[in-house]
This record gives C-alpha cells, structure tokens and sequence, in this order.
C-alpha cells in the first residue's frame, strides 16, 4: 500500500543509491518491510496513522541506509556488468548473423558430424583393404593415413584422418592430396576419380579415390614435397600392395565412368 | 568490492575473449602484420623465413599491405595483406594466392609487385651503391620496344642489401602498365620474360624486371641473371 | 543497548577488531548467517526473529538490515529469490550458501574464542568455554 510518510522515506532512501537500476529492487524490498512491519503494528491494535508513522520510524535514517546500501551497488560494477551482458548477448549473435562464413564454422563446431568412413559399392567389389597407420605432422596438420583400399575396377581409395591443432599459430591453408603427390612403384601418377570429406571444419575425415596407375602397383606412394620452397616440408608415405595385387590381377581392370 | 558481479564480469570477459579468437582463427585473422607473415608461410608448410624486409602499404590501397622476407639466398616470402573488421589483419585474397615463396639465386633479386606498383629487391654485394631496375621487354617477346623511352629506374640499396622503388609506372612516366597482362598479379619469379599472352595492349611491359647493380665508381657488381 | 567493541587486547597480544559497522556493532554476520542457516528467511521475519530469541535485547533500526544482507549477497555468503509465503504476500528470501555455511563456522569459531576471552579475564578462569 502506499503512504506519503513511506515515500518521504523510500525517495530519501533511493535518492542515495548511485547506481539508478538497482533502485527499483531495494524500494520494493524497503516497501515489504514497511508494509510487513504495519501489519505487525495493527494486529497489536494500534491505529492506521500510527501505524504508518511507526513503521517508519523504526526504520531509522533512510539516507545513512542508502550510503550503506551503495557499498554492494557500486554504479562502475553495474555498468561494466551491464555493458558485458549486451556485448555477449547483443553482439555476438550480431557478429555471427552477419559474417556468416564464421558462424557456420562455429556452429560447425557446436555440432559433431559424424566423422567415420563411409563404404561404398560403385567401384565393384572391394579386393583387399591394406593398412597404413601412419600419423605425419605437417605443422598445423596431423594427418593419420589409415589405410588404402583396393577395388575390383582399378580404383584405389586412400583413406586418411586429418585433424587441425587448433592452438598452432599457422594461418589454415588447407590440405588436400592431388593425384600428383600420389604414385605407383613405377613412378605413374593416377588421376583423381572422387574424393569424400566429412566431419567439422577442424578435424574431418577423407576418402580419396584414385584409378589410372597404369600397371598394377605393388606399392603406393604418398609423396608430399615442398622441398623447393625454402625450409619446406615433405614427408613420404610408401604402402606395401603386394599381396594386394595378387588379388587384383584375378580381376578384370574396367575404365570407370567419372 | 560486489563479488558477485565481478565474478560475473570476468565470466562474460572470458566468454568474449573465447568467441574473439575463435573468429579471429576460423578467418585467420591476426593483430600484427608480422604475425600474419609469418602464420601464412607456416599454413604453406614452409618457412619460417629470415628476417622482414618490407612492409609496404601502397598510396591507392590504404587498407592493405605487403610483407616481404627474405629466405636465405633462396629468395623472398612475401604476403599480401589487407585489414580486417577495422583491427585485424587478414590475407588479402581468400582463394589462396596472396602470398607465397618466389625463388631467385641471382645476387641481384628484382621482384616486381603488381598490387603495390613496386620494385623491390636485394644485392648480396656490400659494394653495391646503385641498381638499375629495367622493365625492357626482352628483343624475342614480341613486344614493341619504343626507343624514345628509358624502361629503368633506379634505386640505392640499404646497408642490408635492400632497395626498393615504388610507384613505378608512374616514374615510368605513366604511359605504361607494368605487368597488365600477366595476370595473376605479383610477379613470380626473376627468370628473363617468356612470351606474353596473345592479345595483349604492345604498350605492356612485362612484370619480371631485369636489375643491375653497380659500386660508387660504376662497375657492374651483378645482375639478376647471375647465378 | 549493545556497546560497539572496535577492539580487545589482552595479555597475550591478540586482537579482536569488529570487522562491519552498521547492525549490531558487527556480530551481525554472525547472528544472520546462525538464522538463515536454519531456514529462508525474508527481511521482516529476520527482525522478529532475532527481537523474540534475544527476548527484545536487541533492538535497532531495522533500516540497517538490508544494507548487511546485500553486502553478504555480494560476497557470496547468502542468495536472494522471490517467493510467495502461505499469506499471499511475494517477498525477497534469503538463503545460506555453500560459501556461507564456511563463514558461518569460521564465525562461531571466534565468537567462541572471543567470548571466551573476554569471560577470562571478567570472571576469571572457571568461566572460560
């Protein structure tokens, strides 16, 4: 309810706090105890207008309540407080909305694609899988060559993990093997039948499909080089196809529609 | 002295500083020029390179600037860059080809930059006092040589060896577009000019200079067909 | 009414200083911390509380209250919510935290030792606690 005595108090009280937001909330409280401390006066069987000025004067001096009530109230906590919450819940959403090239990274990243192989039949019947396990760190990389698989049209499919260090200080360029950097023990280069990736931006899963060798392999080369460029990486990667072979030269090499 | 909300304050400063590298890693976007040099030449797998060169921002380009390094005697590592939301520093062409390794063995390099309108280069000689940088297209190019017109410019290298020209058609006295035809822009390396694309404006010159340098009394040092 | 102890040395050389001003002469993180670890409370309630288990030995202004509750909001010793009493009427309760019921226990702990001391040296060594 309200009184003029209780408003001469609670303006006097409010006036004292720096920080205008907080007002509100500390009235209300003030006014509840006003109100709770008259019912209290009442039931005891005072009347109205002595309850009202009592309720008040128990309360003591609303100006020296104020100051004291300014210590938790500081007006630079609130509005760093204040401009914290607009900038995380403002901006940002506001930022994503427009550079959508980032926001769909990072909802790329909230949300975990699924990052295992997948199989596939268009390329015949697979002959033989041959495992690689091997892990190559090429600087922000980490490239994990899992294994090359054999199918009966010809097609060699490469599958390997690449997963970015997130806290490595180089710009991303991605990677991405092309035929040249692949080649038969004879020293052939396929060419690039299909190629399958999956995953998050940031660590994602690739299928690599390549035909065209020429003769049989019985090895595969994975030869990435920048060795002419200057303190350039390189790394080599050869998988034994031997017994692979054997396999494949039962079957009939077909030229596969791309 | 409000606990509460200052550990709210550092919750949501923690929140923003976390969504600020986030951005700035997904668009590769770095503080610093020389981060941003070296951070690409890391993500090319090559590198790190030796020491900057070069930090040029061009008259007509502002928001933009090209780091060069030099790589040893192998050559220089350039990055061209552009600014990015007003305080980042991002490359300046998403399609990759803003920057790179350009190789040269010559003891006088001489790279030309077509985004910068710039000559710059270094001469391995102390002695060197002067280099005379030539854009005259090579007698078998098929290019029209006019006789009246001088095609150098020259430039004093550093104590490092360094020189550079900027503004260079303009110097040439702007009738000439230096390198026009040869897109993709910055040059790529010193060798002598091939033959230039069919269709091309005559008055093109092409983008692969031909530099000599000379000591204080004039003798040729070098030139940037040395090995 | 209650003396306002700013600080007690005795033989030993230790001190106690009364920390807060305000409620009470500064045993009033004690006394509030001690009520709300029982139950929610609100502000109101908190008066009579205090008033009907002293048997009316304390008495104040009531206006002092809520500047303590809130300083110890800030801290982290209790937090505040809205909620409805069995009368209808909507009021700002106040409970513990983890973080109070510590305080609570380092603060008993020396109103212990404090009034202990000062029994000592009164009434002599029987009284101690």
């Amino acid at each position: 309810m309200r009184s003029d005595a209780w408003d001469a108090y609670l303006d006097a009280l409010t006036r004292e706090i720096r920080y205008r937001p907080d007002r509100a909330a500390i009235r209300r409280e003030y006014e509840d105890h006003l109100q709770d401390a008259f019912d209290a006066l009442r039931e005891e069987g005072r009347s109205e207008e002595d309850a009202l000025s009592n309720a008040v004067a128990n309360m003591g001096d609303p100006a020296e309540a104020g100051r004291a009530l300014n210590r938790s109230h500081s007006p630079l906590l609130g509005r760093l407080l204040w401009l914290m919450r607009i900038a995380v819940w403002l901006i940002i959403p506001a930022i994503l909305s427009l550079v959508l090239q980032s926001s769909v990274m990072l909802i790329h990243v909230l949300f975990t694609a699924s990052h295992g192989y997948t199989e596939t039949d268009a390329y015949g019947a697979l002959l033989d899988s041959v495992r690689i396990g091997e892990t190559v760190s090429l600087d922000n990389h980490v490239l994990t060559f899992d294994e090359v698989r054999v199918y009966e049209n010809g097609v060699y499919e490469i599958r390997y993990r690449d997963r970015i260090r997130l806290f490595d200080p180089a710009v991303d360029l991605s990677f991405a093997l092309g035929p040249e950097q692949i080649s038969g023990g004879d020293g052939s280069h396929p060419e690039s039948v299909a190629f399958r990736r999956s995953g998050v931006s940031f660590y994602n899963v690739n299928q690599h499909y390549f035909c065209g060798f020429g003769r049989t392999p019985d090895r595969l080369l994975i030869d990435f080089d920048r060795s002419d460029l200057y303190k350039g990486r390189s790394f080599r990667i050869t998988v034994d196809l031997a017994h692979a072979r054997e396999a494949a030269v039962s079957s009939s090499v077909r030229e596969v529609d791309r | 002295m409000n606990r509460k909300r200052i550990k709210k304050i550092a919750l949501y400063l923690a929140i923003l500083i976390l969504f600020l590298l986030a951005f700035m890693k997904a668009n590769g976007l770095r503080f610093r020029p020389d981060a941003l040099h070296y951070a690409c030449e890391r993500g090319r797998h090559y590198g790190p390179s030796d020491g900057i060169l070069l930090r040029y921002t061009p008259d007509h380009a502002t928001g933009r600037m090209l780091v060069v390094s030099r790589c040893g005697g192998e050559g220089f590592s350039y990055t061209m860059m552009r600014r990015s939301y007003g305080l980042f520093w991002g490359p300046a062409y998403v399609n990759g080809s803003s920057g790179g390794f350009i190789r040269c063995d010559a003891s006088v390099k001489a790279i030309y930059s077509y985004d910068c309108d710039l000559v710059y280069g270094t001469v391995d000689d102390p002695e060197a006092f002067r280099v005379v940088v030539s854009f005259k297209p090579s007698e078998g190019s098929g290019i029209l040589i006019d006789p009246s017109f001088d095609y150098t410019v020259e430039a004093v290298p550093d104590e490092d060896g360094f020189f550079l020209v900027e503004n260079v058609t303009e110097r040439l006295g702007g009738r000439y577009d230096v390198g026009a035809a040869f897109l993709p822009s910055v040059s790529a390396s010193c060798e002598p000019p091939g033959t230039p694309a069919s269709g091309q404006n005559v008055k093109m010159l092409p983008p692969t200079p031909y530099a000599e340098a000379f000591s204080a009394d004039g003798t040729l040092l070098g030139t940037s067909r040395d090995r | 009414m209650y003396p306002h102890f700013v600080s007690v040395q005795y033989a030993e050389g230790r001190y106690f200083v009364i920390k807060d001003k305000g409620l009470l002469g500064g045993s009033a993180v004690l006394l509030l911390l001690s009520l709300l670890a029982e139950e929610d409370c609100y502000g109101y309630e908190i008066i009579r509380r205090i008033a009907s288990r002293s048997d009316d030995a304390f008495q104040y202004r009531e206006g002092t209250l809520y500047p303590v509750l809130h300083k110890m909001e800030a801290d982290g010793l209790v937090r505040s919510y809205r909620r409805e009493a069995e009368n209808g009427k909507t009021r700002t309760y106040y409970a513990i935290t983890d973080r109070g019921v510590k305080q609570l226990a380092t603060e008993r702990k020396e109103w212990d030792e404090f009034s202990s001391a000062v029994n000592k040296v009164v009434r002599g060594g029987a009284y101690a606690v």
